[in-house]
């Protein structure tokens, strides 16, 4: 039979004895594995306090050891997950010490049950740190998910009365449920009655898709609301057609600028220049008086010449 | 099952020429009240009045939406004010 407590009372006084050879070759392999990008000097720091930590649990000094030793291993983990560093590394950190002290016991046969039990404990505290470390990256990873889901949803105004949402990446049922939940309410607290769906930043429609949009659209109308789809691009008019997908009487445009020329004009909204009054006489270089179109007189035989910029010029003037 | 009888009786008495229902206070819909607000656009039309249904609250919408109601020949409006609009809009 082992006699357990002065194995334990031993390894503990070794431990005291030997800090800082054991500690500082500690240190080496651990700031040798992580590759510099931790300084000496702060990895000495953590491995001091873990030491410290683990000498007490060994020595069974006080039963609130092994809890702040599990606290301040979980914390250690976290702070890596966080710093990007592999689970590898981080495990290895703890393992090492095992290392560091086996170089120094290697020689003495008597210590040979002491490294044992020291061993055993290591072994626990290393799987102690990958279970921290992948729950503290499960977090991340579900913080970023839960962040990007708030990123990816923007309901934006265009014009009083006219909102849109860009939508992009893919679209799953989760998001349909943001996203519709976001559009309903922005109608509701603007009281915008249009509202436009740009789906130029989605790669790919399917039917299951394509069930999402028109259900956002069949809710926006009960509130109301017309709802336009634009940004349809080629390849997904394709699919579209090919799939047999019916979009019914839901309004679609190629273009969020279509889109919007469509809201507008069923708002019974109209986009004129600002000023008319672009052109000048060729003779005496007088700008014409007018400030809208419909009153200028810049006919073929008014003598004014335009000088606007022709991108600024409505479409040919009808009749 | 009142309110489509009360309706009913009111339209044929006064030939009133449209229909606003105030759903906002409505917070929790079922499939029976969706038929109901249908039924009760069908009831009106019958009468040569249009039914504008107004404030849904968006759960309510996500609600029909999901149960695959569409409420067909009902109209819907933002808010009351908006409601009188179409309704002017059509007489």
């Amino acid at each position: 039979m082992m006699d357990v407590g002065g194995t334990k009372g031993r390894m503990a006084a070794y431990l005291r004895d030997h800090h800082d050879k054991v500690v500082g070759r500690w240190s080496d392999l651990v700031v040798a594995g992580v590759r510099g990008r931790i300084s000496r000097a702060e990895v000495r720091r953590e491995l001091e306090d873990l030491y410290s930590l683990v000498v007490r649990v060994i020595s069974d000094a006080d039963e609130h050891a092994r809890g702040e030793l599990r606290a301040a291993l979980d914390e250690l983990s976290r702070a890596r997950a966080r710093d990007g560093f592999s689970p590898r590394e981080t495990a290895l950190g703890v393992f090492s010490l095992k290392e560091a002290v086996y170089e120094l016991v290697a020689d003495s046969a008597e210590m040979v049950p002491e490294y044992l039990l020291l061993s055993r404990m290591i072994d626990d505290l290393g799987l102690l740190t990958v279970e921290a470390y992948s729950a503290a990256r499960e977090t991340i990873i579900s913080d970023q998910a839960a962040a990007m889901m708030e990123l990816s949803t923007p309901v934006v105004r265009l014009w009083d009365g006219i909102i849109a949402v860009p939508l992009v990446g893919t679209l799953d049922s989760a998001r349909t449920q943001l996203v519709m939940e976001k559009l309903l309410d922005t109608l509701v607290a603007t009281g915008a009655d249009h509202a436009v769906i740009d789906i130029t930043g989605v790669a790919t429609v399917d039917t299951e898709v394509a069930q999402h949009l028109l259900k956002t659209v069949g809710a926006a109308r009960l509130l109301g609301a017309d709802c336009t789809i634009s940004g349809i691009r080629p390849q997904v008019a394709q699919t579209i057609v090919s799939l047999g997908i019916e979009f019914g009487d839901v309004a679609t445009k190629a273009t969020l600028a279509d889109a919007l020329a469509l809201a507008l004009s069923r708002a019974g909204l109209k986009v004129v220049p600002a000023l008319w009054s672009g052109c000048r006489s060729p003779r005496s270089g007088k700008r014409c008086s007018s400030r809208f179109r419909s009153t200028c007189r810049t006919t073929a035989s008014c003598g004014y010449r335009r000088t606007w910029p022709t991108s600024f010029l409505p479409p040919a003037r009808a009749g | 099952m009142r309110l489509q009888e009360d309706l009913a009786d009111e339209l044929s008495a006064t030939g009133a020429r449209g229909v606003i229902i105030d759903i906002t206070g409505v917070e929790i819909v079922d499939s029976f009240i969706g038929r109901m607000l249908t039924t009760i656009g069908s009831v009106s039309r019958l009468f040569d009045a249009e039914t504008v249904i107004v404030g849904m609250r968006p759960a309510v919408a996500i609600t029909l939406t999901e149960l695959g109601l569409s409420l067909n020949g009902v109209r819907t409006a933002m808010n009351a004010e908006k409601g009188l609009e179409i309704l002017n809009g059509r007489s």
